[in-house]
């Protein structure tokens, strides 16, 4: 069994590109990532493409567009896991000796499907009777507000801070910082959430190198990231109670993660986690076991989640800032992980990064917390 | 034997049609199953147990009054629904938790609320669409 490392990163900034197609979205991302490794496209023995939306054979359509094709594709779907879920294929396929060489892509089109939320299966029961992804989210925000105190301004302050991060990265949808003020006035989405609380829709792709230890060391050195644990898990069904402020799906990936890495929460230097929209984040600070229950809201005011503070948790910007293309967040949020490890990230580089940590988790199912969750954690 | 309402027609669409039954003296009932293996009750009936995959399923009736868990009003999502949009998941005495629509204007985490059958709202030919909605009865306790 070999360890699997990632030797190069790459990623179409993400955005609106209504005109472009998928395949013309996502393809500067895959020779970014060859470049970035130092391989040519011979040296890919196999490729999984994440996309939730994007139709069928993503990554032929994608890899047709530079003579890439000829080799294994698999295409994954796992709603805001897909990418993460293809990650996990590519990573168990080099440990298991099956290939040296593996790309990964995650590429969306959401400007494809108009604009709105997120459509959802309308043979789900919730969906028939109007639920959305806003809906849901705003209902753990609620509870938790209940619970635990949790203010609108602490709320607030999640998008202030990822924006904050979003203003510089070159890579982010969103590149304006915003104020407490602006969030709150922004316009109201699903009580208690303002707009600005709400990842933006657009598109993007982001793609990866993963390689064995072997094909590592022969084309990055050390610039060789190793992946310390590859998780992935679906949500499970329950009829009855369940408590809405914990997420059971990321506290169950988390426990596994950690054991697979030999690390523990104070280990993480950063992490990309899945800000869908604000109490996300907030809910997994306490699910990664950064901070306690019900301590998320003064975990953050107090700067611990900031670059440069105990755990930098989404230096990207996160997905409130830096996009959410479905598909594409999973393997963009290791394009952060990876550069922040190498320590190419400038203005917003997290201070003497060693282990980082992603984390996509998504699908609005009725009778789950989630569908399915991917978290990997990686290190220099 | 408790038998779903028949509720759609021309010009009706009753979204909440599998979970919808008549009580005794043809009041509207909130229908439910249990399952005969696992003993998980869930909303609304089903074939087969999404929780242990029995298939000998016993329709139940739902107890018409539930706690608040959670709620939110909704300003974006499908142009169908009547607005405002109120959204949330309620506990009944059963231990089965139920996502509903709520009819009414204030609502606070811990109400007590009561089923009912309602508009939910109209499809852009009109069609009008009824479903189960949870209205607000009294106060924490």
């Amino acid at each position: 069994m070999s360890e699997a490392d990632i030797i190069g990163v790459g990623m179409t900034r993400f955005g609106k590109y209504p005109d472009k197609h998928l395949a013309d979205i996502a393809w500067p991302a895959v020779k970014q990532a060859l470049a970035d490794a130092g391989v040519e496209p011979k040296d890919v023995q196999a490729a999984y493409c994440g996309s939730a939306l994007g139709g069928m054979m993503v990554g032929q359509r994608v890899l047709a567009r530079i003579g890439m094709t000829g080799i294994p594709i698999t295409n994954v779907e796992n709603a805001c896991s897909s990418s993460s879920t293809a990650l996990h294929q590519a990573v168990m396929a080099v440990r298991a000796g099956k290939y040296d060489v593996v790309l990964v892509i995650g590429a969306e089109k959401l400007t494809a499907l108009g604009g709105g939320t997120l459509p959802l299966n309308d043979d789900d029961w919730e969906v028939q009777h109007g639920m959305v992804m806003p809906a849901l989210y705003a209902m753990r925000a609620m509870r938790y507000m209940h619970d635990y105190g949790l203010t609108r301004e602490q709320l607030a302050l999640v998008s202030v801070k990822n924006r904050g991060n979003g203003a510089i990265n070159l890579d982010a949808q969103m590149q304006k910082p915003v104020t407490v003020d602006e969030v709150l006035a922004s316009r109201p989405i699903a009580e208690p959430f303002t707009l600005l609380q709400c990842c933006p829709t657009g598109d993007g792709a982001a793609a990866i190198i993963v390689a064995s230890e072997k094909a590592a060391k022969k084309f990055a050195g050390k610039r060789a990231i190793r992946v310390l644990a590859s998780d992935m898990t679906s949500g499970k069904f329950t009829s009855g109670f369940r408590d809405m402020t914990t997420p059971e799906i990321t506290v169950r990936g988390s426990k596994e993660a950690y054991e697979e890495a030999g690390l523990g929460p104070e280990d993480i230097n950063l992490a990309e986690v899945h800000d869908a929209f604000s109490i996300a984040e907030l809910i997994y600070y306490e699910a990664f076991g950064f901070c306690g229950r019900g301590e998320a809201g003064n975990f953050l005011e107090s700067g611990a989640t900031k670059i440069g503070g105990k755990v930098a948790v989404n230096p990207s910007g996160g997905l409130l800032a830096k996009g959410h293309p479905v598909g594409a967040t999973g393997a963009a949020q290791v394009v952060e992980v990876v550069r922040q490890l190498r320590g190419e990230c400038g203005a917003r580089q997290v201070p003497d990064a060693k282990v980082g940590l992603t984390h996509a988790t998504g699908g609005g199912i009725a009778g789950f917390d989630h569908g399915a969750c991917s978290i990997h954690i990686f290190a220099r | 034997m408790l038998q779903p309402v028949q509720g759609s027609e021309a010009g009706r669409r009753v979204v909440s049609e599998a979970a919808l039954g008549k009580g005794p003296k043809g009041e509207p009932v909130l229908l439910g199953c249990r399952c005969d293996a696992c003993a998980n009750e869930m909303v609304p009936p089903v074939v087969v147990c999404p929780v242990c995959g029995g298939e000998a399923m016993t329709t139940t009736v739902q107890p018409g009054e539930g706690v608040l868990y959670t709620h939110t009003t909704v300003h974006v999502g499908g142009a169908t629904w009547k607005r405002p949009l109120r959204l949330g998941y309620v506990d009944l005495p059963n231990g089965v938790r139920i996502f509903a629509q709520l009819d009414g204007d204030a609502f606070a985490i811990g109400d007590r609320v009561a089923f009912d059958v309602s508009t939910l709202g109209r499809e852009t030919d009109g069609t009008e669409l009824v479903g189960y909605v949870f209205k607000r009865v009294g106060a924490a306790r």
